[in-house]
């Protein structure tokens, strides 16, 4: 689709100059064939086709200028060249082309024409341009009665001598299309919208333009001694009439842009201040580092106010900052802004001017004279604010204070939301780290019940909003002795997650070999000294059940209390032991214990992680071991499994809407021993 | 439940930590900042005085544990004084007091520092 467009306007343009050429060549031809003026028909057709190169011309050209036409001073010297050229053509003497009567010079005599004819019509397309841009309405009607009138004085001018009797025919329409043109010339709307120092340039142009257009004017006047008038009076008229023109339109031009200087700054400023806070709006909506976006800020607030330096101070959480200087050293801008800050003179609400800044011992050594500071405030909240300064004194005026406050509110809402995608970029990254932790903890975890002779047990673990580091797992040593592990990992999140996964690791080769639970510990704490961090260790309590005669033998590393339930009686075991990864062996070795109790028929070992003791509610009350230990006493002949779900339930009774904090963890087992000895019988 | 509170006061040659509040993941940056400051300074005969502290996580333990390895290779120690009850109970399981000196008073750990 797009191809077929391209070729269609290429073969447009190239269909535009084919019919330029045809039409100038059958003006050359015609003229070849009637030289001289004969009756009424001939010239008439002879001057519209003319006529109608010129404008076959100025549809080809058209193109050109309209691209160029953002630049207005660009096309303006492109026709002034043509114009000057146009004249020089003109002023070469008829009489001596017309002498040498031959072919060669009859030839010459055409170029010429086609060099005037060709340069016209560009400089009809400048007009042409000028005249519609920037105009509100679009004056079509104005140009095309002005056009018409052109054509028609030209045409009639064209086809009866000087010395036709209703002569006054021509002159009114010459004169008609006269006034037209002085009032077309008033369109000139496009000087308001280029740049001073362009506005000078078009100053010096239009004088120029006047001097070399007025002449070119003057000459197409001198009928007998112009050879266009000679070979094509109606070309020669309306060239005249758009000489004419130009001449009018730029005597306009010149006192347009002469008034206009004065005011041109300030159009200047205004440009640079719209075009800037659109820039700046672009920037808000896209996603960008915040250094870029603030240095963005100074930059363009520093150009559009004219001042020395600017420079932004943020203020998250009550700490300032200076986050971008232009035009200033850090060091000098903050030793500015402290002393306004201290000396209680910026205004948070408001656009802060000083300008007697001499008084204040602080400004003495610097160049300042005057500052502004407006503050960044979005939804009432102050974040910032954005300073400007000049040497000059009170050098600040109604416009810069409104282009600044405009800056500030943009800025605000530019670097608030920079800082909010900030936030929610860091939030994305934490919850995935997160889910990451969660999956890890998930498989680490034993999946299902394991399968112990003579032992009902149950598992249950309530993972907190960020995990916690618990894991528990359980090994078979051999057919009589079966392991139970219970640990919690300091600190939370994705570093415990990696922790467990290495503590995991330990026990499960620790418990392919014939250790106690006092010796494994011992090695765990050896090879975790190691590799954890100063700030991390790990608490456990391992223990390893005899299956055939219900020994339980078992080591605390730091870890919570075991409790035994027997009948209504419960005990808390707290054998000596420091955490994993906290002490060197040596102490390690020296203060760990060792307990071994004879469990009995219907016993319960209850191991559990300092989530379930710690819980809180909302009065930032915790559930204690006392609440714990009362639940485990007095629940009489509960399985593992309901006595699991009871305390999980008292759990979330008390602490009820309070958020979980850590993992909770609870590993209960039964010894069954007598019942399955019945069963077996 | 996030208040917390750290000060620093001095007798002699011994630091003494004023730990408040609450002391766990999120508060304990605050804890290792007053640490880094003693270190700076030269200071490695610190008694943390517990008396106003509620609560004491894993993470906040870790603070202490990292610390008194530093300052004990710099021939100082960190020394606990005033504990409540139930905050010594963390550090007692944890098995703290095997390791680091516990006193009831901040005096006590003062005076065991200018024995030395």
């Amino acid at each position: 689709m797009d191809f077929f467009l391209r070729k269609f306007f290429e073969s447009d343009s190239k269909r535009r100059l084919q019919t330029a050429i045809v039409f100038s060549v059958l003006f050359l031809i015609a003229k070849i064939f009637f030289p001289e003026p004969g009756n009424i028909l001939v010239s008439l057709i002879t001057e519209i086709l003319v006529l109608t190169a010129f404008f076959s011309w100025a549809l080809f050209l058209y193109e050109f200028v309209h691209n160029q036409a953002s630049s207005p001073v660009g096309i303006l010297v492109n026709s002034m060249i043509l114009g000057a050229l146009v004249y020089f053509l003109l002023t070469v003497s008829p009489e001596y082309l017309s002498t040498n009567d031959n072919v060669i010079t009859s030839l010459l005599v055409y170029l010429f024409v086609f060099i005037i004819l060709v340069s016209t019509a560009y400089i009809f397309d400048v007009l042409r341009e000028l005249f519609f841009a920037h105009q509100k309405s679009v004056p079509t009607l104005y140009f095309n009665t002005m056009m018409i009138l052109f054509i028609l004085a030209s045409v009639v001018a064209g086809i009866w001598d000087s010395d036709w009797e209703y002569d006054f025919i021509t002159d009114s329409l010459t004169g008609i299309a006269i006034v037209v043109a002085v009032i077309n010339s008033i369109r000139v709307a496009w000087i308001a919208f280029i740049a001073k120092k362009q506005k000078r340039i078009l100053l010096l142009l239009s004088i120029i333009f006047m001097v070399v257009f007025g002449s070119t004017f003057g000459f197409t006047q001198t009928q007998d001694a112009n050879f266009v008038a000679l070979l094509s009076p109606a070309l020669n008229k309306f060239i005249g009439l758009i000489f004419l023109y130009a001449t009018v339109y730029f005597i306009v031009v010149f006192f347009t842009a002469l008034f206009h200087l004065p005011t041109a700054e300030a159009i200047d400023r205004k440009t640079q201040e719209l075009t800037s806070l659109m820039d700046l709006n672009k920037l808000i909506t896209r996603v960008l580092d915040f250094d870029e976006l603030v240095n963005t800020i100074t930059e363009m607030t520093k150009d559009v106010c004219n001042c020395q330096s600017a420079w932004l101070v943020t203020n998250f959480n009550d700490t300032l900052e200076i986050n971008s200087v232009n035009n200033i050293n850090k060091e000098d801008a903050e030793k500015i802004s402290v002393n306004l800050f201290n000396s209680d003179l910026v205004n948070p609400k408001e656009l802060t001017e000083l300008n007697t800044l001499e008084k204040y011992d602080f400004f003495r050594s610097s160049k300042f004279q005057s500052v502004i500071i407006a503050p960044l405030n979005i939804h009432g909240k102050n974040i910032g604010y954005l300073f400007t300064a000049k040497q000059m004194s009170m050098g600040f005026d109604e416009e810069d204070k409104k282009a600044i406050s405009a800056f500030a509110d943009f800025a605000a809402v530019a670097i608030e939301n920079s800082k909010l995608i900030e936030q929610s970029i860091e939030k994305e990254r934490m919850e995935k780290e997160l889910d990451l932790a969660r999956e890890i903890q998930q498989k680490i975890l034993p999946k299902g019940k394991p399968d112990i002779p003579n032992v009902d047990v149950s598992a249950s673990f309530i993972p907190a909003f960020e995990v916690g580091g618990d894991y528990y797992d359980f090994f078979r040593f051999d057919d009589e002795h079966y392991g139970f592990v219970i640990a919690d990992v300091s600190g939370k999140g994705i570093q415990s997650a990696f922790i467990m996964s290495e503590v995991k690791g330990i026990f499960e080769s620790l418990s392919k070999i014939d250790f106690s639970p006092a010796e494994i510990l011992i090695r765990a704490n050896e090879i975790l000294k190691k590799s954890l961090d100063r700030k991390s260790f790990v608490t456990a309590t391992f223990g390893i059940l005899n299956t055939k005669n219900g020994k339980f033998k078992f080591s605390r590393a730091g870890h919570a209390p075991v409790l035994h339930k027997r009948n209504d009686t419960l005990q808390s075991y707290v054998p000596r032991g420091i955490g994993l990864g906290i002490s060197p062996s040596k102490e390690f070795a020296r203060t760990l214990e060792e307990m071994e109790v004879q469990l009995g028929n219907g016993d319960l070992i209850i191991l559990f992680t300092d989530g379930v003791n710690e819980a809180m509610n909302s009065a930032n009350e915790e559930f204690g071991y006392d609440r714990l230990e009362a639940i485990v006493k007095n629940s009489g002949e509960l399985s593992p499994d309901a006595l699991s779900r009871k305390i999980i339930k008292e759990l979330s009774v008390f602490s009820k809407e309070n958020p979980q904090h850590d993992d909770i963890t609870l590993v209960i087992f039964k010894w069954n021993f007598i019942n399955k000895l019945n069963g077996d019988n | 439940m996030t208040e917390f509170n750290v000060q620093t006061r001095s007798d002699g040659s011994v630091s003494i930590l004023d730990v408040k509040g609450y002391l766990d993941a999120h508060t304990a940056p605050e804890l290792e900042d007053a640490f880094n400051k003693l270190i700076d300074d030269g200071k490695y005969k610190v008694v943390v005085n517990l008396k106003d502290l509620n609560y004491i996580s894993s993470a906040g333990l870790g603070v202490f544990m990292a610390y008194i390895e530093t300052m004990r290779e710099n021939g100082g120690d960190i020394k606990f004084s005033n504990l409540k009850k139930e905050v010594y109970n963390i550090f007692d399981l944890l098995g703290f007091p095997m390791l680091y000196e516990f006193y009831n008073d901040e005096n006590e750990a003062i005076k065991k520092f200018n024995e030395q």
